[in-house]
C-alpha cells in the first residue's frame, strides 16, 4: 500500500471512531460540540503516559480513552440537564476550555504543542476503529441502543415507560468521551506531535455534521457520514481550490435530498430485503 | 371485588384558573371506568395528574393502597401504570416489535442486561411474549414494519400493546378511538373487550358513548374540573344532567326542538 493511502486510511480509522463518539449523544439527540476536546484529553494523557511516564502503548491509549471518559462523565452531570441549543452551546465551552487550558498549560509544551514519541502504524489502528464499529453494533442492537433513539424522539413517553432518561443519555455521553479520547490518542501516536490547536470547536462540528450527513438511524451512519468526509475531499484533489466548494456543495446537496441522513433505517431495510411496511 | 385504584380530593389549578375541583373516584380490580366530559373539563389533565406529568395542589393518588404524588413519573410504571396516548406517540423509525419491547422495559433488567443485544439474555422471554401480543392482537404481520409507516387505526392498535407490555394493574387510555373510522373503531373495541376478559383493569377517556358502552362498566362525567354524574354507561346517557352539559342547554328544551 503506498504510503498516500496508507495515511488516508489512519485518518479515516480515526475519523470513523469520533465519528461513533459523537453518534452515541446523537442517537439519543444531543449535539456534542465539545467532541474535539475529549480527543484532545485523550490525546494528551495518552501521549504524556506513553511518553513522560514510559507507560506501554496500549495502556497508555486505554488510559487517554478512560480519562476523557471520566471527564465527559463529569461534565454531563454538570450540562445534560441543558438541552438543544444551550446543551450545544455547553459542551461547545467545554471545548473551548479544555483547549484554554492545554494551550497555557506549560508542563505539556503550551502554546508550542507536545512532542509524541511513540508510534503507531495504520494496522493496531484500523483494528480499534474495526473494534469501534463492532462495539457500537453491539450497543445499536441493544435496548440501551433502542431506548437513545426513544430518547431522541419523546423524552417524557420514553420516561413514563421506566426509562431512566437523565442516566441513559450520561451514559451514552460518557461512552462517547471514551471514544472521542481513543482516537485522539490514536491521532497523537500517528501524528507524533500534538497542539492544543488542531482540536477546534471546527473540528467537533466537522464530527457531528458527518454523523448527521451520514444518518444517526442506524449504526452503519456514522461508518457512512465518516467515509464521505475523509475521501471525498480526496476525490476533489483534482480540483486544488475549488474542492472545497465542491465538497460544501455535495454535503448541501445530501441534506437536501436526505435530511435524515444518507442512511435511515428505511433505507437499510429496502437494501436488505425486509419491507419497511 | 376490591378497590385498586382511587383519587381523593384532586385539585389542579394553572395560573388562576382550578382546572380539576375535587375530584374523587374509585376504580374495583378487573373494573373498566370510563371518564367522560365535554372537551375541556379536564379529562387529559386528570391523567397527567394520574401519570406524574403534573403535580396535584392537592389529593391522594392511591394505586393499590400507594400514594403515587410523591413518586416520581418514572417510576409509576412500575407500580403497575401504564397508559396510551390520545395523540400516538410511538417512534417512527423503530419496528412494531421494537416499540412493544419499550413496553417492557420495566421487565428488562439492569444496566447489564440493557446492554445485551435485543433478543438475548431476558430479551428472549420479552420478544416472545411481544409477538404473542402482537398476534392475539392481529397485528403479526406488521410485526418487522417501522411504526411510521403503518396506518393511523394499526399504530392506534400498537400503543396499546406497548402499554400491555408493562403487565400493568391500571392501564389508562385516552380517547382510543379519537380519530379512528367506524370500522376501525370496531376492531379496537373487540380487541379491548377481548384484553378487559383477561382481568386488566382500565381506567378510559372516551367521546363516543357506543364505545363506552360496550367496554366499561361504568362512567363519571366530568364537567369543569368537577364529577357532575356516576352510574352505568346506560343510566349516563339518559342523565338530564349530563345531556345539558354536553349539549348547553336543558334537555327538555332539547326535546321540544
Ligand atoms: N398546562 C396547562 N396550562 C394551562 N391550562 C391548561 C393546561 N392543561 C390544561 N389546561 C386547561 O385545563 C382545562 C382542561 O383541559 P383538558 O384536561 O385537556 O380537558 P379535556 O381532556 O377534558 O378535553 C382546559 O381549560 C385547558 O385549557
Ligand atoms: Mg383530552
Amino acid at each position: 500500500m503506498s504510503g498516500y493511502w496508507a495515511g488516508i486510511l489512519v485518518i479515516l480509522a480515526i475519523n470513523v471512531i469520533a465519528a461513533y463518539s459523537a453518534w452515541l449523544p446523537l442517537a439519543a439527540g444531543q449535539v456534542n460540540l465539545g467532541t474535539a476536546g475529549f480527543m484532545a484529553v485523550g490525546a494528551y494523557a495518552g501521549a504524556v503516559l506513553s511518553g513522560d511516564y514510559a507507560w506501554p502503548l496500549p495502556y497508555a491509549i486505554a488510559a487517554g480513552a478512560a480519562a476523557s471518559g471520566a471527564l465527559a462523565l463529569l461534565v454531563g452531570s454538570a450540562v445534560l440537564r441543558a438541552r438543544g441549543l444551550y446543551l450545544a452551546l455547553a459542551t461547545l465551552a467545554v471545548n473551548e476550555v479544555v483547549r484554554g487550558i492545554l494551550l497555557n498549560w506549560d508542563a505539556v509544551g503550551g502554546a508550542s504543542g507536545y512532542p509524541v514519541i511513540a508510534h503507531l502504524e495504520l494496522p493496531p489502528i484500523a483494528l480499534a476503529a474495526l473494534g469501534v464499529f463492532l462495539l457500537a453494533a453491539w450497543l445499536g442492537a441493544s435496548r440501551f441502543g433502542m431506548t437513545l433513539h426513544a430518547i431522541e424522539q419523546d423524552e417524557t413517553m420514553t420516561g413514563l415507560f421506566g426509562v431512566h432518561v437523565p442516566r441513559t443519555q450520561l451514559a451514552a455521553f460518557a461512552i462517547g468521551g471514551a471514544l472521542a479520547g481513543l482516537a485522539g490518542a490514536l491521532y497523537a501516536h500517528h501524528f507524533s506531535y500534538i497542539e492544543a490547536q488542531y482540536f477546534t470547536v471546527l473540528l467537533s462540528v466537522t464530527i457531528v455534521l458527518s454523523v448527521v450527513l451520514g444518518g444517526v438511524q442506524t449504526v452503519w451512519g456514522p461508518l457512512v457520514g465518516a467515509a464521505f468526509f475523509t475521501l471525498l475531499p480526496e476525490l476533489f484533489r483534482g480540483a486544488s481550490n475549488w474542492r472545497y466548494v465542491l465538497f460544501a456543495a455535495a454535503v448541501i446537496g445530501i441534506m437536501a435530498l436526505r435530511p435524515q441522513g444518507i442512511v435511515t433505517r428505511a433505507a437499510l431495510m429496502r437494501l436488505t430485503g425486509r419491507k419497511p411496511a | 371485588m376490591s378497590e385498586i385504584f382511587r383519587i381523593e380530593g384532586l385539585r389542579k389549578s394553572f395560573g388562576g384558573l382550578e382546572v380539576i375541583r375535587g375530584v374523587d373516584l374509585s376504580v374495583s380490580t378487573g373494573q373498566r371506568l370510563a371518564l367522560i366530559g365535554p372537551n375541556g373539563a379536564g379529562k387529559t389533565t386528570v391523567f397527567n395528574l394520574i401519570n406524574g406529568y403534573y403535580r396535584p395542589d392537592e389529593g391522594r393518588i392511591l394505586l393499590d393502597g400507594q400514594d403515587l404524588v410523591p413518586m416520581a413519573p418514572r417510576l409509576r410504571i412500575r407500580h403497575g401504570l401504564a397508559r396510551s396516548f390520545q395523540n400516538i406517540r410511538l417512534i417512527p423509525h423503530l419496528t412494531v416489535e421494537e416499540n412493544v419491547l419499550l413496553g417492557a422495559h420495566i421487565h428488562a433488567g439492569g444496566a447489564l442486561m440493557q446492554a445485551l443485544p435485543l433478543f438475548l439474555g431476558r430479551g428472549r422471554a420479552l420478544r416472545e411474549q411481544a409477538r404473542g401480543l402482537l398476534d392475539e392482537a392481529g397485528l403479526a404481520a406488521h410485526r418487522g414494519a417501522l411504526a411510521g409507516s403503518l396506518a393511523y387505526g394499526l399504530r392506534k392498535r400498537v400503543e396499546v400493546v406497548r402499554a400491555l407490555m408493562a403487565r400493568p394493574r391500571l392501564l389508562l387510555l385516552d380517547e382510543p378511538c379519537a380519530g379512528l373510522n367506524t370500522q376501525e373503531r370496531g376492531v379496537l373495541l373487540e380487541e379491548l373487550q377481548r384484553i378487559a376478559a383477561g382481568g386488566v383493569t382500565m381506567l378510559v377517556v372516551e367521546h363516543d358513548m357506543h364505545f363506552v358502552g360496550g367496554l366499561c362498566d361504568r362512567a363519571l362525567v366530568l364537567n369543569f374540573g368537577q364529577k357532575i354524574a356516576e352510574g352505568s354507561p346506560a343510566e349516563i346517557a339518559r342523565d338530564p344532567a349530563v345531556i345539558e352539559a354536553y349539549l348547553g342547554h336543558e334537555p327538555e328544551r332539547y326535546a321540544h326542538a
